[in-house]
């Protein structure tokens, strides 16, 4: 008995403690941390109508083969390319792949290709794409992983890169942090030029900083950053971004200069981190901040917090959470108290999916373009064409992973037409308001890996409670 | 206030609700059942299948979704607690925590791991007093724990069965030696156990983010109610987790002290052990 009592005891306490650490939310949704100095600001505007320029397939130059950009030079650098895993690279590999005659894909090769880098030979590019695709987000992870291999097939039968087909290559990380770090000696062996690390935390983190240290370069999507990576990108907008573009657009859009504007965020490193740089530039630009609060994941009630800001005489809501959201707005609901909701982190279908009309008139920013987008749309028309069509209702994680493979695009093309892993890294770093209207166009620099990215401003919903856009994605509103 | 704690009171009811079904376990099997909220929230995710999406009838689809929990609490015991016994009940009960897992691991499975929608069970705009809206589904919750608590008291005190529950949870030997079928019996407790965690994740499903972990974070405070029960005491546990859910409220609503409430409930426990290790009430069977 009493070893029953002990056990139970400890099992309470223990989990007690680890509530605040608890996850509830799918890794891809929670908006990344920015951990280096840049991005609190919002400088400028994003460019245009992200339907504008037309970068999805269908009319797209760095689909079409490789054009010498403007930006970087090619061949620029005579990287010593001796990393592991550069078996498919060798020369005489090369050499092999160029002989007249050896096939319909070596037929079309420009002259003057050569096996540059690992990973590139004459006629391929070798890609890690390392995800969690046993682990517990599988299904979302394989969802996201068909959204790559459109974009691969796509580029490949538009004549590929530079002449050269995608060949994406599966690595598990498994959602853990020894899982990213196998993951990366997988994707340094297994022939590959760059990786693609399209979701995770521990794992992203470890697979990255394990590439990094190695010289692969990685394009990842991440709730965290580390500055000190010298070779990875992140393309997605920042939560420190994204709660300094909130508050422009809770000043502007909600007409929050003359209103009390209160905040609630969930306890976990991206919703803080959005919280954090909402309230300074919301004081910056002369909001008053009447009250935050801090709430846990997974809270069986907010009743109490949400009492405290109602009777600060909060007008406006700011809500950094994502699935919380919907208990958020059940209990401020319940209480009868209806201020303008908007917030951060929980403009997903998903979410509008399951709290429906609890979100009716809630409005605010996110990370990509809604389901109502010509992006949106013609990503769908892709999918179609290759046989991956789903419900516009589920089909987040694809759409995301597309634009990713798009930046890949983008990124490859600037590295040159023989690319090396420097070559790469200097081509990412040209990168100046690249808008593929997946994601909100952003820009990085030699010292700047992460970047300014737009937001888009959303508001619930569509009548199949997915959101709808209200604009093109911006820095500032 | 006043709205904190009628708040308060009425997540407090989910929380005795399933303190409620971890002490009908402990009262048979002697051990602590965690998958009973894995167990429960399968039935739960069953009956919103059938609802929802496949627009069974509403009661017919809570009376599916409280049948499967109940079969997955018999087989529970017929396939691990049963080879068990006669072993120290720590085995059984870590025993009950691999089974968490594998029914989490099925569900997150079939149902992922995003929320789901779930409408409540009854419309209507309930109750508004004082500046307090009390939701038609609030006082489903309401009506049926206490109709349960009611029930499950007179099952124990009064019925054949509820005496043979008894003798079995007392002395499972003597009751064998006095022709009580122990072997039913227990299952017949796993059973009922099942079928009221299928019942309270129905009930609170549509009130919290309706995913495959809803009812594995509610559980922990019902451990720690149960615990207040000293695991035996049906109505004790029920009452505590009304206090717990109460309590919860109003530290929250009075310190604004990041994690005061964590802190709190786990002194408490702490504290609880060490004075009164079993229980602030206790059953005598």
């Amino acid at each position: 008995m009493t070893g029953i009592r002990a056990l139970s005891f400890a099992v309470v306490v223990l989990a007690l403690v680890s509530t605040a650490c608890s996850v509830s939310t799918p890794r891809h949704e929670a908006a990344s941390v920015r951990t280096s100095g840049v991005g609190a600001s919002a400088t400028s505007e994003a460019r245009g109508d992200p339907s504008g320029g037309d970068p999805l397939p269908g009319g797209s130059p760095h689909l079409a083969g490789y054009r010498q950009p403007g930006g970087p030079p090619r061949g620029q650098d005579p990287e010593p390319e001796t990393s592991p895993g550069s078996a498919t690279a060798t020369p005489s590999a090369a050499t092999a792949s160029t002989r007249v005659g050896e096939g319909t894909r070596a037929s079309g090769v420009p002259p003057g290709l050569t096996a540059s880098a690992p990973g590139v030979t004459k006629d391929s590019i070798t890609v890690s794409v390392i995800a969690g695709f046993s682990g517990p987000l599988a299904a979302m992870v394989t969802r996201a992983y068909d959204g790559l291999a459109t974009w691969q097939d796509d580029v490949n039968a538009a004549g590929a890169i530079s002449g050269r087909r995608i060949v994406l290559k599966k690595v598990d990380h498994k959602e853990t942090a020894d899982g990213g770090v196998a993951a990366c000696k997988e994707a340094l062996s297994n022939g590959s030029y760059f990786a693609l690390v399209p979701e995770g935390i521990d794992a992203t983190l470890t697979a990255v900083s394990c590439l990094d240290a190695a010289g692969m370069p990685t394009l990842y999507y991440s709730a965290t950053t580390d500055p000190k990576w010298r070779m990875a990108f992140a393309d997605i907008v920042t939560s420190a971004g994204g709660g300094t573009a909130m508050a422009s657009y809770v000043r502007t859009r909600l007409g929050g200069a003359t209103k009390k504007v209160g905040v609630i965020y969930v306890n976990q490193a991206s919703y803080k981190e959005m919280a954090d740089h909402f309230v300074p530039e919301a004081k910056k630009l002369g909001l008053n901040i009447a009250g935050v609060e801090s709430v846990e994941a997974n809270q069986a009630s907010f009743t109490a917090p949400l009492l405290r800001l109602k009777n600060a005489g909060v007008q406006i809501l700011v809500i950094s959470a994502t699935t919380d959201a919907i208990g958020i707005l059940r209990d401020a609901k319940s209480t009868g108290w209806t201020p303008q909701f908007t917030g951060w982190g929980f403009q997903f279908d998903f979410v509008t999916e399951a709290g429906r009309n609890l979100f009716d008139g809630v409005a605010g920013v996110r990370s990509y373009a809604t389901v109502d987008s010509a992006a949106f749309e013609k990503y769908s028309a892709r999918m179609r064409a290759r046989g991956r069509g789903r419900n516009r209702t589920d089909d987040l994680e694809g759409f995301n992973a597309y634009g990713h493979g798009l930046v890949a695009s983008e990124v490859l093309k600037r590295a040159g037409a023989n690319p090396t892993r420097q070559s790469f890294v200097t081509g990412a770093e040209s990168m100046q308001n690249y808008d593929n209207g997946v994601m909100g166009p952003f820009s990085w620099s030699p010292s700047d890996h992460v970047g300014v990215h737009g937001v888009f401003p959303t508001v619930c919903c569509n009548s199949d409670y997915t959101w709808k856009g209200q604009g093109p994605a911006r820095t500032t509103f | 206030m006043t709205t904190v704690i009628v708040n308060g009171l009425f997540v407090g009811l989910v929380y005795g609700l399933l303190a409620v079904g971890l002490v009908v376990i402990y009262r048979g099997s002697r051990i602590i059942n965690f998958a009973y909220g894995e167990t429960g929230m399968i039935g739960a995710f069953v009956f919103s299948e059938l609802w929802v999406d496949h627009h069974v009838p509403l009661l017919l689809a809570m009376v599916a979704g409280v049948a499967l929990s109940a079969a997955l609490g018999a087989a529970t015991e017929v396939a691990l607690i049963r080879p068990l016994r006669g072993q120290p009940p720590l085995n059984a009960m870590v025993g009950t925590l691999a089974v968490a897992a594998l029914i989490l691991s099925y569900a997150s499975r079939r149902y992922g791991l995003y929320p789901r929608f779930l409408p409540p069970l009854v419309s209507g705009k309930g109750v508004h007093a004082g500046g307090i809206t009390i939701s038609p589904n609030q006082l489903v919750i309401l009506v049926v724990a206490v109709v349960l608590l009611a029930g499950l008291g007179a099952l124990y005190r009064f019925g054949s069965f509820g005496l043979r529950l008894r003798a079995t949870a007392l002395d499972p030997f003597a009751a064998g030696m006095v022709g009580v079928n122990t072997e039913l019996t227990s299952v017949a407790t796993w059973a009922l156990a099942g079928g009221l965690a299928g019942l309270s994740g129905i009930l609170i499903a549509p009130a919290v983010s309706f995913s495959v972990f809803f009812m594995s974070t509610l559980l922990l405070r019902s451990v720690a109610a149960a615990l207040v029960g000293g695991l035996t005491s049906v109505s004790g546990a029920f009452a505590a987790g009304i206090a717990l859910g109460v309590a919860e409220g109003v530290i929250g609503y009075v310190s604004p002290v990041k994690g005061i409430v964590e802190v709190a409930l786990a002194g408490f426990v702490i504290v609880l052990l060490l004075v009164r290790p079993s229980g602030l009430v206790r059953s005598a069977y």
